[in-house]
């Protein structure tokens, strides 16, 4: 039976209508950054591995990681060693029990601390905004496993640091992966995640 | 014209050329503010003026830069950064970027085991070394690791953190896009410290210059520059008073001349009049040179009020001439009276003259020479120089007769007023004088305001608390000040100061060196101590080979000297933390953030180091203020007590001596009232200008009170004496109407007293009968 073409256009309007739907569905950095702004605080276990070329073996810390919002960051190493770091606002302090020492530095002094510290602290806290501003941003993946790379822009970052990658689902970060420019590699494995 | 009279001519001209000569060739006008600071007495002292004069503060520029977005401002600093290193006219620029201390942790990281405190025997033994080297692993894996990873080889010990976190001190402005902005964003600052001394006023001028040149060529659009710095401010300063001096005299200058072209009706009196001034003036600055080397602008500025006091000289002679009189006669007639008047005003600045303040003297020594030239010339020289028939036109009586002008006995209305003056004073009592030296500043508030916000920003130090360790060598200052150390760093803990900073850090002395040196063991010893250290830790095997390499070569390196930061922003700062003195080495410790001064003298006097002294600037200036003042007080009283003898001795009379005194004082007592409760307090400046006052009351007085030669005379006395008032007025005001403090707190207050001087000497003065 012969058909008539007309009726065959509404279908191509359809299809081209999904299209836009499916990219309005793409997962961008506005949403990923949406989603981690709607939680407040989150702790994690880590494992965290650096390689590096000065070392014989890996060199591994456990321990947990804090976040409140908006800019609270707390790491807290258990072993081998214990030792405690805090970035809230414009202060990072390194505390060690064992040599009873606290050591506190102002981030504004230190500009590549402070932009790698922007880079989990932003994320965390889906403040996109102060992310680009100290890297360029490219989000891969979809909502259940994304991959957000950043790439330095601040000079004193780049000096040190090639990139971060970030890698989880929703709003849940899973790993943290940091390149330096000196070659080494330092791996953060996040596992039992609270929310 | 008679032999006495060409004689005169010849000398004034002979005079005028001398000293016209004098001035073009040798005349050099300063503006720098510690002229006008006392000389050092103590050594404090001497530290206070050397820190205000070549200081390394002294020597600052702070620079803003706003109007643009803060991607555009930190572009700007660091391209402005930039272009300022190249142009090799300053020392250190900082504007945060991190990369611009590149060249100074190099060389300390070339230095550490010079001059860090960590190297001590203990460290390097194979405990101290395998601790070093867990400490490193755990900063290696901390998040700040990244920064270490490059050093560690060389530097498994650490002395390189430790010694930049001494060199970090305060942490500057907040860092936006890599450099130093404002809280808010909208202002990038930088901070550059010019080659040339502060008080080389032309020199920072240039710096200045420089800056804006290079920022034009980089500005982004609708962006502007901010500066300031005290040499700025000394360069404002000068060119404050240079265009307050030039006004006050051109006004001034141009009221007298109308003033006096009414009452002559005729051009020559008019110019005849200002020889007797310029005249004056011409000898007294060169006086001032010869005597004191140089001439300060304040001083120059001064000369504005000796124009009005000196024109004063010529009105008497040509108001008092009487038709047909030769002047000769009239100036015989009227010599007693103007001579005294004169020698009081003479008086009155030889107590200046006396002051150990310098400008102070400069006025008194101005002052002196100019008034009794003036007189002088007026007496000898108009006269000789004034045809008769000149002064054919003049008026011979005031347009109008007042009774206030017509001597009369209301000594109860003078002594009312006087009266009201005195509960006024009382009031003030408590809070009679300001000897806060800011504001004897001649720098313009605006110019004032813009350092103290930019200070503010960069949280550049206020420079205000030093130690000083004085010692008889370099060695023996630094190693008085290396052992302040502890206590220093106790303050820090206990909070009793914020942080310090000493030369030693830079330059240890040569003992420490010694000691230093003798920590670092050998190389064989080092690497067998490092392997078993080593042993457990995961450090790759030979990865250390650059410390056993460096810490050989620093045990043969020779002694570290000042030398050794040439080229660095260390090296000015350490100019200034280690300075030879007359006969003695100084070394100087910043504080910041002093909070605990008890806390911390009790410490430093339980420190018990003879040479060691406590600087709170601030202070010191301060009291140097009062010090002036006290001694400025006392001088003024002699020079009353001066007048009043010469008074006596030219008037033998002591009825009319009081009488003449009456209104001199009265007028002083109510100046000072006015003033107070104007809200004024009083200062070196007002003291100086009531010295004059006295002067110019007593003048009043002594021609009120002159016993006329006839009846006819005394209007022609009134006349003059409206017209002398008047020009005084004038060029009170002309400087009153400036911005420099100290030339407008002269200028109103002897515009003030000019008024009540002239209204106490009519109401005081008797009417004494004519005839001689």
């Amino acid at each position: 039976m012969a058909r008539r073409a007309g009726p065959r256009w509404p279908a191509a309007l359809l299809l081209l209508a999904a299209c836009r739907l499916a990219a309005a569905a793409e997962f961008g950095p506005a949403d990923l950054m949406q989603a981690f702004a709607a939680v407040p605080a989150a702790q994690a276990s880590f494992v965290e591995i650096r390689r590096s070329d000065i070392l014989r073996a890996p060199l591994e810390l456990k321990g947990t990681l804090h976040y409140q919002r908006p800019g609270r960051l707390e790491r807290r190493v258990l072993s081998p060693y214990q030792e405690v770091t805090r970035i809230e606002g414009e202060r990072v302090t390194i505390e060690n029990p064992a040599r009873g020492q606290v050591k506190s530095y102002s981030l504004a002094a230190l500009p590549a601390a402070l932009a790698l510290a922007e880079g989990l602290r932003a994320t965390l806290a889906g403040d996109l905004a102060s992310l680009e501003r100290h890297y360029r941003v490219r989000l891969e993946g979809g909502r259940d496993a994304w991959t957000l790379s950043l790439a330095p822009r601040d000079p004193a970052l780049a000096g040190a640091v090639v990139g971060v990658w970030l890698t989880g689902s929703a709003a849940r970060l899973a790993r943290v992966e940091i390149e330096e420019t000196a070659g080494d590699r330092v791996t953060m494995t996040l596992s039992d995640q609270q929310p | 014209m008679s032999l006495r009279a060409r004689l005169a001519v010849a000398i004034w001209l002979a005079a005028l050329v001398a000293s016209g000569y004098w001035i073009a060739r040798h005349l050099t006008v300063t503006t720098d503010l510690s002229a006008f600071l006392p000389p050092a007495a103590t050594r404090v002292q001497e530290v206070l003026v050397d820190q205000l004069r070549a200081g390394v503060a002294s020597r600052l520029l702070l620079i803003g830069i706003d109007g643009a977005d803060e991607a555009a401002l930190a572009k700007a600093s660091r391209e402005l950064a930039q272009r300022l290193d190249a142009s090799g006219a300053f020392g250190t620029i900082a504007n945060g970027e991190p990369e611009r201390l590149a060249r100074e942790r190099e060389r300390l990281f070339a230095l550490r085991y010079a001059l860090s405190p960590g190297v001590r025997a203990e460290r390097f033994s194979t405990e101290g070394l395998r601790a070093a080297m867990q400490e490193e692993l755990e900063v290696l894996a901390s998040p700040l690791g990244m920064f270490t990873r490059r050093t560690l080889p060389a530097d498994p010990t650490g002395e390189l953190r430790r010694l930049a976190a001494q060199l970090a001190g305060a942490a500057g402005p907040a860092l936006r896009q890599g450099v130093w902005m404002s809280a808010d964003g909208r202002r990038a600052l930088l901070a550059a410290e010019t080659r040339a001394a502060g008080f080389d006023l032309d020199a920072q001028q240039r710096a200045a210059g420089l800056v804006r040149s290079l920022f034009a060529e980089i500005a982004p659009p609708g962006a502007a520059l901010r500066l300031a710095g005290p040499g700025l401010a000394g360069a404002a300063a000068r060119a404050a008073i240079e265009r307050d001096a030039r006004r006050a005299t051109l006004a001034s200058l141009l009221g007298v001349v109308l003033l006096l072209g009414t009452v002559y009706r005729s051009v020559l009196p008019v110019l005849l009049s200002g020889l007797p001034a310029l005249t004056g003036m011409a000898i007294g600055v060169a006086a001032v040179s010869l005597w004191f080397g140089q001439l300060h602008g304040i001083t120059l500025g001064f000369a504005a009020i000796l124009i009005g006091e000196a024109v004063d000289y010529p009105t008497y002679l040509y108001a008092h001439a009487g038709r047909g009189e030769a002047l000769a006669q009239t100036a015989a007639r009227i010599g007693p009276t103007l001579s005294l008047a004169v020698l009081t005003t003479c008086c009155g600045a030889i107590a200046m003259l006396l002051s150990s303040f310098r400008g102070l003297a400069q006025l008194g020594m101005l002052t002196m020479v100019g008034v009794a030239v003036a007189g002088l010339v007026t007496w000898f020289v108009l006269p000789a120089l004034t045809p008769a028939r000149a002064l054919q036109g003049k008026l011979t009586r005031l347009p109008f007769e007042s009774g206030a002008l017509v001597p009369g006995p209301r000594r109860w209305l003078a002594a009312l007023l006087v009266a009201a003056a005195l509960p006024v004073i009382a009031a003030h009592s408590g809070r009679l004088w300001d000897d806060d030296l800011a504001n004897l500043s001649p720098v313009p508030e605006p110019t004032i305001a813009l350092d103290t916000e930019l200070r503010a920003q960069l949280g550049a130090p206020d420079l205000r608390h030093l130690l000083a360790v004085t010692a008889p060598d370099r060695e023996a200052a630094l190693q008085k000040s290396e052992a302040l150390q502890p206590l220093l760093e106790r303050a820090v803990a206990e909070g009793w100061i914020g942080n310090y900073d000493l030369a030693a850090r830079y330059l240890p002395s040569r003992r420490t060196q010694e000691t230093r040196r003798a920590a670092l063991p050998e190389r064989a010893t080092l690497a067998a101590r490092l392997a078993q250290a080593q042993r457990g830790l995961p450090f790759r095997d030979g990865l250390f080979a650059p410390f056993l390499a460096d810490v050989e070569r620093a045990r043969g390196a020779a002694p570290l000297d000042a030398d050794a930061w040439r080229g660095t922003a260390l090296a000015s700062r350490l100019e200034v933390l280690l300075a030879p003195g007359a006969k003695d080495w100084v070394a100087f410790v910043p504080l910041s953030a002093l909070r605990d001064a008890e806390a911390l003298r009790a410490a430093l006097r339980a420190h018990g180091d003879e040479g060691l002294l406590h600087i709170d600037l601030k202070r010191e200036a301060d009291a140097l203020v009062a010090g002036y003042r006290s001694e400025s007080v006392r001088l003024v009283l002699f020079g009353l007590l001066c007048m009043a003898a010469l008074l006596y001795a030219g008037l033998r009379d002591l009825g009319l001596t009081l009488r003449v005194l009456a209104p001199a004082l009265g007028a002083a007592l109510l100046c000072v009232a006015t003033l107070l409760a104007a809200g004024v307090r009083l200062s070196v400046v007002h003291l100086v200008a009531l010295l004059l006052v006295i002067g110019v009351g007593l003048n009043y007085a002594l021609f009120f009170n002159r016993r006329p030669a006839a009846e006819g005379e005394r209007a022609l006395t009134r006349l003059s004496l409206v017209v002398a008032g008047l020009a005084s007025l004038c060029a009170a005001l002309a400087l009153a109407a400036g911005s420099t403090p100290v030339l407008r707190a002269i200028g109103s207050t002897i515009a003030l007293g000019t008024v009540y001087a002239f209204l106490l000497a009519a109401l005081l003065a008797r009417r004494l009968p004519a005839g001689g």
